[in-house]
């Protein structure tokens, strides 16, 4: 693998690092997302700095950046946009929404009505989306960074596993450890006031984020070149085959994975390879990212739930068969 | 009132007497019960029930009054008898004027009690009998726990295994892996194994060798990492990672080397069955 490419990991994990403690196993994932243009959804609770690791991404990279904060009440033209009249001219101009950008951090997407969700994935699945009558092409690269609150569900549209299998990869983040903890109020402590119009405030982690990006567009689609020539064995298709089917067999699991499940597993084992510096996937890239692929894409069965059965629990079992 | 309502539960005997000039029907006697109807034959269609409190011996109501064939018309009466006796129809009709019809002349009713004439109303009060030893609940039930018991033996009996239909069937373990991965490796170390078989030969050996270092229970990823660290295990995997998944494999001599230490493996009493 060449050094430089994994230069350009390296350098992206590094400026992350200077602003998010911790977290390297979610920032491989949207190294993942970045370097496949798979979409990526983080599901974790509030506090675990979801958005502030992608604005830190975004600003590593030098890429397009928008957030649109999903409220219940939100149309699908405060995503995709709309056409205006110019009073002016008397001609309609289309004003085009947040979506046409490069990375989007859609926060807490299952609080817009399923109408609005749809808009989004069907941007995220065709990579266009149409206004009036005219269709446009979103930006190159694009990448749907969607996060998720897992444990507040009031006043939520949770997202339909057809929508769900839309995201490549689903991550569930964690704590950070009490090292980790500790090192952010730290952090903190160190940060000092942020001066602005005769006022001040004190500054927080996204006020760390700055400085030059450390690699540019062209970089990232070098990578993601490089990406594509990672070599996938015969034997590493067969093993992905065989998990995807062993979902669609258990009998704990009612809604196994859909072959996109399987293009999404081989997709980002080649980017988790050239991430670690191979150009050959390995059966490790499968177990490790395994659950974040195929967890969101299956469903138990009711039987399976009231026996108090994890979906976990189930495709470590599938997994265990794996080897 | 409670006379009254002890007559509700006679059965009341309603005995019409056809004795006035008005009246066609001869008098008959009807076992009518507590309430009941009864069609009379009468000159006039438009005598009224008559009002009455509520201390009455008898209510009778007018259901139906329909012309008959011969000029009269035929009364549909529905009746409840509180008291027994005889009760004169005329005081229970009258004429639309309000005058009582006294013309119906002197046709009664008859309420019958079926309760002894001395009866003075008041419930009997409620003496337990001594249940007999022979006869009865005690016998019944000691038939039927006797029965229980004899159908308990002859199921017990009749239900038993004969020895000579006892065979014992010793369940054979699954084979280990090591005796799954036997074939495999024949096949790879003659240089005939498919993708297939060579992806069910690396999840043999990972098998095999989680098993073989006893790890904990953990997520396989875990597993994996901790295999690759064990000294031999980790060689050998590593080696056959580089042979399955690398661009360009490995050369036949690699992998005749790596398969050796499978190829001599012996299957371990305990692993057996695993």
């Amino acid at each position: 693998m060449n050094d430089t490419n994994h230069n350009f990991v390296q350098a992206v994990r590094d400026r992350v690092g200077e602003v998010v403690v911790g977290q390297d196993v979610v920032v491989e994932r949207m190294m993942i997302a970045l370097l496949t243009g798979g979409h990526l959804l983080l599901l974790g609770v509030p506090g675990t700095a979801k958005t502030l690791l992608v604005n830190s991404v975004a600003k590593a990279v030098d890429l397009q950046f928008s957030r649109v904060q999903f409220t219940i009440d939100m149309l699908p033209s405060d995503i995709i946009g709309s056409e205006l009249l110019d009073q002016a001219t008397g001609k309609f101009s289309t004003h085009q929404g947040p979506v046409f950008t490069n990375l989007l951090l859609a926060d807490e997407i299952n609080r817009a009505a399923p109408k609005v969700q749809s808009a989004l994935l069907e941007a995220m699945q065709e990579r266009k989306v149409t206004i009036g009558n005219e269709s446009y092409q979103l930006p190159i690269p694009f990448l749907v960074i969607a996060t998720q609150n897992p444990i507040e569900q009031a006043g939520t549209f949770e997202l339909p596993e057809a929508q769900l299998d839309r995201f490549m990869l689903c991550h569930r983040l964690n704590y950070p450890t009490a090292d980790q903890e500790e090192e952010v109020l730290r952090r903190q402590l160190s940060m000092g006031l942020k001066h602005m119009k005769g006022g001040a405030m004190p500054k927080t982690a996204f006020d760390m984020i700055g400085g030059e990006p450390v690699c540019r567009v062209e970089d990232l689609v070098e990578a993601m070149e490089k990406v594509q020539s990672v070599h996938v064995s015969e034997v590493f298709m067969k093993h992905c085959v065989e998990l995807v089917r062993l979902t669609r067999e258990h009998s704990a699991i009612e809604l196994g994975c859909s072959p996109r499940a399987g293009l999404s597993i081989v997709q980002a084992a080649r980017a988790r390879a050239f991430v670690m510096g191979r150009d050959y996937v390995v059966p490790e890239d499968l177990f490790e990212l395994a659950e974040d692929v195929v967890l969101h894409r299956i469903r138990l069965s009711y039987e399976a739930l009231a026996e108090g059965r994890r979906p976990e629990k189930v495709l470590e079992e599938l997994l265990q068969k794996l080897g | 009132m409670i006379t009254r309502k002890i007559i509700v539960r006679l059965i009341v005997g309603f005995l019409l007497t056809a004795c006035g000039a008005f009246a066609s029907e001869p008098a008959s006697e009807r076992g009518i019960g507590i309430e009941g109807d009864v069609k009379i034959t009468l000159n006039r269609s438009d005598y009224l029930p008559k009002a009455l409190d509520d201390r009455t011996p008898l209510i009778l109501r007018i259901e139906e009054i329909t012309p008959s064939s011969d000029g009269r018309f035929v009364y549909d009466f529905h009746y409840i008898g509180f008291e027994s006796g005889p009760h004169r129809l005329s005081d229970y009709l009258v004429n639309p004027d309000g005058s009582p019809a006294m013309e119906v002349g002197e046709l009664t009713v008859n309420v019958m009690s079926i309760l002894p004439q001395d009866h003075t109303g008041k419930l009997n009060s409620y003496v337990p009998r001594v249940i007999p030893w022979f006869g009865g609940y005690r016998v019944m039930m000691m038939v039927l726990g006797v029965l229980w018991i004899l159908g308990l033996l002859a199921f017990l009996w009749f239900g038993r295994r004969k020895k000579s239909e006892i065979v014992v069937t010793e369940e054979l373990p699954p084979p280990s892996y090591a005796e799954r991965m036997q074939p495999l490796v024949e096949s790879a170390a003659s240089g005939e194994l498919s993708a297939s078989g060579q992806a069910e030969l690396e999840r043999l050996m990972t098998g095999y060798w989680r098993e073989k270092l006893s790890l904990p229970e953990q997520r396989m990823a875990e597993s994996l990492a901790a295999i690759k660290r064990n000294p031999e295990a980790g060689a050998l995997l590593l080696a056959l990672e580089r042979w399955l998944h690398r661009p360009g494999g490995a050369s036949h001599q690699e992998i005749a080397g790596l398969l050796e230490p499978y190829r001599h493996m012996t299957v371990a009493p305990e692993e057996a069955g695993s």
